[in-house]
C-alpha cells in the first residue's frame, strides 16, 4: 500500500507548453514542475512564472521536483536553498517534493550534474542524515529518485537497491522510482533490472519516472531525456506495475521538447500498458514471476 | 577505503579539469568493455557541454564577434576561474563581461566587452521579469511603473544595431534599454537622452509628478511633460511600463 496519493498520469510542465496547458488542452491528470525554475534568480519572487504555475495549480495537481538539494554532497545542506524551497511549497502546496539520490558538487562548486554515490555504509549514514534534516525542515516526507549512472566504484559495499533500502529504513522517505534510470544503470553496470525492482521497498514508491535515452557506440547508455521511451523501458515498467499498486506515472522530456500532443502520446503508451496489467490483475490472471 | 569527502573531491577535480589523469581515480571500475576513462569522461563532457552551451546560447553575438571556435575555448578558460557555484545555471555567465575585459584577445573588436555586457543584461532582464515582483507603491497620484525587467545603460556603441545585425557599426554614443515581455522575448532598443532620463527617474520613483519634477531642472516642465505624453503610450504598448491612475 503506497504512502502517497494516486494522481494518475502526469507530464513535466514545460514553458513551451504553458499556452496549451492554460487553455486546458492537455489531457493529463497532473504536472511535475522543476522547483528551481520557480524559485528564480537572483532571488525568490512572486513573478509571472510562478503566477503561471499557480494558474495551473488551480485546475491540476502539481508535484515539485528538484535537482539542487545535493543530499549526497559532503558540504553542509544549503539552508538558503531549503528556505526558498519551503516558501515555494507554501505557495504551491504540491502533492509531494522530490530530488535525486546523488551529489551535485563539493566545496561550494556546482557541476549542474547528478553525480553517482558510492554504495557504502558511510554514504548511507550521510545521505540518511541529510534526508532527515530536510524532512524535519520541510515538515513532510521527502522523496528521493534513483539516478542513472555511468560508473561504479570498487569500494561500494552493497548494490544500489540495497543502498536505497537502507536509506529508506533510516528515513522512511519516499522513492521516486525512475524505471528508465534502473534500465540504463543495469545495462551500464551489468545487473538484472528486475532484481533492482524486487529489491526496493515498494510501499515507499510514490511516483514513477519514464524517459528516453541514447546508446553510445561503446555501448554506454546515457540518460538524455530527449527521445521517446524505449520498448525495453516499457517492458520494465510492465514488470514493475505487476508488483505495485496504482502509482502515479510521469514521462520526462527535457531536451528537443516535442509538441504537447506528441509528449502526451508517450505517456498514454504507458497508460495502456498499466491498464492492461491492472485488468489482468482484476481477472486473476498470472502477473509477475517473483 | 576512500572516504566520501575525498571521493567527491577527487571526482570533482577530474570533472572540472583540475586533474587530468583518470588513472589516479582507480576506484572507478572498468567493466563491460567500457573503460574507466570513458566512464569518467562522460561526466566531464556532460559538465563541460552543459555549462559551455549555456554560455554560448546566452552570449550569441559575443561569440560571433569573438569567433565561434575561439569563444568555446575562452568559455572553458573562464569556467576554470569562475567555476559554477550557484544552483542556477544561467548565473554562470555573470562574470563573463568583466573577465573578458581583463582577458581581451589582441585582435578583439573594440565593442566586444560592451556586447557581452548587453547580453548579460538581457539574461538578467529575462529572469528578473519572471522572478521579481513589482513592489506596490503607497503613493496616491498617477504612477508609471516600470517592468522589473527594464535595464538601462549607456554605451559608446549603437549596441541595439550591433546586436540586431550581429555586425560592427561605427562608434556612436547610445542610450540602451533592455526589457522582457510576456511572450518571453527580450528586446533591446535605443533611447534619446530625455527618454533615458525619464525612464531612469520612473525606475527610481513611479510617481509621475515627482518624476517630472526631478528629471532635469534645466528643461522646462512643459518639454518634459510633452515628451512624456508622447513616450508613455508607446511604452505602455511595448510592456515597458504599466500606468496606474492612483487612488
Amino acid at each position: 500500500m503506497s504512502k502517497y496519493p494516486y494522481l494518475g498520469y502526469g507530464l513535466g510542465l514545460r514553458s513551451e507548453h504553458y499556452e496549451d496547458v492554460l487553455a486546458k488542452k492537455s489531457r493529463v491528470d497532473w504536472f511535475e514542475a522543476l522547483a528551481e525554475n520557480y524559485m528564480g534568480i537572483p532571488q525568490s519572487g512572486h513573478g509571472p512564472m510562478l503566477e503561471t504555475l499557480l494558474e495551473v495549480r488551480a485546475f491540476k495537481p502539481i508535484v515539485l521536483h528538484c535537482v539542487s538539494s545535493n543530499i549526497g554532497g559532503v558540504d553542509s545542506l544549503d539552508l538558503e536553498f531549503l528556505k526558498n524551497l519551503k516558501n515555494l511549497i507554501n505557495i504551491i502546496q504540491p502533492e509531494w517534493i522530490s530530488d535525486h539520490l546523488c551529489w551535485t558538487g563539493v566545496n561550494a562548486h556546482n557541476t549542474h550534474g547528478l553525480l553517482p554515490m558510492p554504495y557504502t555504509k558511510e554514504a548511507v549514514e550521510h545521505v540518511s542524515c541529510n534526508i532527515n534534516r530536510i524532512q524535519d525542515f520541510l515538515g513532510q516526507r521527502f522523496m528521493i529518485e534513483n539516478t542513472s549512472s555511468y560508473m561504479s566504484f570498487n569500494h561500494s559495499e552493497m548494490q544500489e537497491w540495497e543502498f536505497i533500502t537502507e536509506i529508506i529504513k533510516k528515513t522512511d522517505c519516499g522513492l521516486l522510482l525512475d524505471v528508465n534510470n534502473v534500465y540504463v544503470s543495469s545495462q551500464n553496470h551489468d545487473f538484472n533490472p528486475e532484481h533492482f525492482i524486487k529489491g526496493i521497498p515498494l510501499d515507499n514508491v510514490g511516483q514513477i519516472h519514464l524517459a528516453g535515452h541514447q546508446v553510445k557506440d561503446s555501448g554506454l547508455i546515457i540518460d538524455t531525456h530527449d527521445a521517446p521511451v524505449k520498448d525495453e523501458v516499457f517492458d520494465l515498467l510492465a514488470f514493475t506495475m505487476k508488483l505495485l499498486d496504482k502509482t502515479s506515472i510521469m514521462v520526462e522530456w527535457d531536451s528537443d521538447i516535442p509538441t504537447l500532443s506528441k509528449y502526451e502520446a508517450e505517456l498514454f503508451k504507458a497508460k495502456d500498458i498499466v491498464e492492461r496489467i491492472q485488468s489482468d490483475k482484476l481477472k486473476g490472471l498470472p502477473t509477475a514471476t517473483l | 577505503m576512500i572516504n566520501l569527502r575525498d571521493f567527491q573531491q577527487q571526482l570533482y577535480s577530474f570533472i572540472s579539469r583540475q586533474t587530468d589523469s583518470p588513472d589516479s581515480l582507480n576506484f572507478v571500475i572498468s567493466q563491460k568493455n567500457i573503460s574507466r576513462t570513458e566512464r569518467l569522461l562522460s561526466y566531464r563532457s556532460s559538465y563541460e557541454v552543459g555549462t559551455t552551451e549555456c554560455i554560448e546560447s546566452d552570449f550569441v553575438v559575443t561569440g560571433v564577434f569573438y569567433g565561434k571556435e575561439a569563444f568555446s575555448g575562452f568559455i572553458r578558460e573562464y569556467l576554470t576561474v569562475h567555476t559554477p557555484d550557484t544552483h542556477y545555471i544561467n548565473e554562470i555567465g555573470r562574470n563573463l563581461p568583466q573577465y573578458l575585459k581583463t582577458h581581451l584577445p589582441k585582435d578583439a573588436s573594440e565593442e566586444l566587452v560592451d556586447v557581452a555586457t548587453l547580453e548579460w543584461l538581457m539574461i538578467e532582464s529575462f529572469y528578473d521579469y519572471f522572478t521579481l515582483t513589482t513592489e506596490k507603491s503607497t503613493l496616491n497620484g498617477p504612477q508609471a511603473i516600470c517592468t522589473t525587467s527594464l535595464k538601462l545603460f549607456k554605451s559608446p556603441w549603437p549596441l541595439h544595431k550591433i546586436w540586431a545585425h550581429e555586425e560592427s557599426h561605427p562608434k556612436e554614443n547610445t542610450n540602451i534599454m533592455v526589457w522582457t515581455t510576456k511572450d518571453r522575448r527580450v528586446h533591446c532598443e535605443s533611447l534619446t537622452d530625455l527618454e533615458f532620463k525619464i525612464l531612469n527617474g520612473l525606475q527610481a520613483n513611479p510617481d509621475l509628478e515627482s518624476a517630472i519634477d526631478e528629471i532635469d531642472s534645466s528643461l522646462s516642465t512643459e518639454v518634459v511633460t510633452k515628451s512624456l505624453q508622447e513616450a508613455l503610450q508607446q511604452w505602455i504598448n511595448l510592456e515597458i511600463i504599466t500606468f496606474k491612475q492612483g487612488e
